[in-house]
């Protein structure tokens, strides 16, 4: 969990304060879309699995807990 | 959707979307009687050009056989038409929203050209995938709801990004269509798409430029550089898409991601990339958004 918290900080080196697990990462735009691609490879190089984005929508992105539950929980 | 009455058409651009039209009407082909489509394409020759493939300069290269370069031109280019065919998808929908609206009146008679071009373009592309690889790879990319901005500077990131997409695609259709190393079909699809692309991208860049105007007019300095920096993200995820896991994995390279990650990283990538974007980077220079 730390390396995506580390990673959503190297992207906004101007973020101040805790990304907390439900912070809405979408709407205060700590992932943007054209900052997508690098943060599936990230997840899948994390989660050891390949990621269907197709079969995914924003909401599956929107909060580091969300995240968790859908793509780390399992090898967390 | 896009109010945009308050665009200011130049005379020369209406001029231009006349001449691009006269090409177009001039140069229509039937797409569907164009290719020969062989029943195969040699498996032994690469489908790429050498100088193209996503690992060129890098210490990954001098890992791989020629066997494992030749498979892996096979999946760059599929990897390649896939981003084509996903690409053509997403800026029709953009231009199909427009069409006819008030403010493109002057734009609209080219828009029926390039839409249908358009749409042929998409149908060789996946045709090719298919025919010869069986599959196209899925597109990775997603929309966000925040990427949603004024109706003006709307419309010029989304022109942008056709742009921007088209002048990079450009690069590798225009050396694959030269390279006779290549098999000829390979060849064939990257010329007349090349062909056609030249019309889009001229046009692209005059469009670009009036929506770039209005944005000026329209917002602050500070919009303006925000703007710009959001499109070099852009510049920089096309970039990113040309590196494929999907291609890797497929080649038979072990641990893809981990590949992906090192090919990317290799310092050797960073001329070559400055050369594949240098026509965008060079043209916001001059429009004024890049400094």
């Amino acid at each position: 969990m730390q390396e995506i918290i580390d990673w959503i900080r190297s992207k906004n080196p101007e973020l101040e304060g805790e990304i907390a697990g439900d912070t809405d990462l979408i709407e205060s735009r700590l992932i943007a879309s054209v900052s997508f691609l690098e943060f599936i490879g990230l997840l899948e190089e994390l989660s050891g699995k390949q990621i269907d984005v197709t079969s995914l929508s924003v909401a599956d992105f929107r909060t580091i807990d969300r995240i968790n539950e859908n793509f780390l929980a399992p090898v967390a | 959707m896009s109010a945009v009455s308050t665009i200011e058409w130049t005379e020369e651009f209406a001029r231009a979307v006349d001449r691009l039209i006269d090409v177009s009407v001039d140069d229509y082909y039937n797409p569907y009687r164009t290719f020969e489509w062989p029943e195969s394409i040699a498996p032994n020759d690469l489908w790429m050009s050498r100088e193209l493939l996503s690992v060129h300069g890098t210490a990954a290269e001098k890992e791989l056989s020629h066997e494992q370069l030749v498979e892996l031109s096979r999946w760059e280019s599929v990897n390649l038409y896939s981003l084509i065919a996903h690409g053509i998808r997403e800026l029709l929908i953009e231009v199909m929203r427009r069409i006819h609206t008030p403010g493109y009146e002057i734009p609209t008679p080219y828009f029926h050209h390039f839409i249908g071009e358009e749409n042929e373009h998409m149908w060789f592309f996946a045709e090719f995938c298919l025919r010869y690889a069986g599959r196209i790879y899925p597109d990775r990319r997603m929309v966000f709801p925040t990427d949603e901005r004024a109706p003006e500077m709307n419309n010029f990131i989304v022109f942008s990004q056709i742009l921007i997409f088209e002048q990079i695609g450009d690069y590798f259709n225009a050396k694959m269509a030269a390279d006779t190393d290549l098999p000829e079909t390979v060849r064939a699809v990257n010329r007349i798409h090349h062909r056609d692309e030249s019309r889009h991208i001229a046009f692209g860049g005059k469009l670009v430029k009036a929506l770039f105007e209005e944005v000026r007019r329209t917002h602050s300095p500070e919009e303006v550089e925000e703007v710009g920096q959001y499109l070099r993200g852009y510049i920089d995820l096309i970039i990113q898409m040309l590196y494929s896991r999907d291609a890797y994995q497929d080649a038979g390279i072990p641990n893809p991601t981990k590949f992906r990650a090192a090919v990317i990283a290799d310092p050797a990538r960073a001329p070559i990339t400055a050369r594949i974007t240098e026509r965008t980077n060079n043209f916001y220079r001059r429009i004024g958004l890049f400094h």
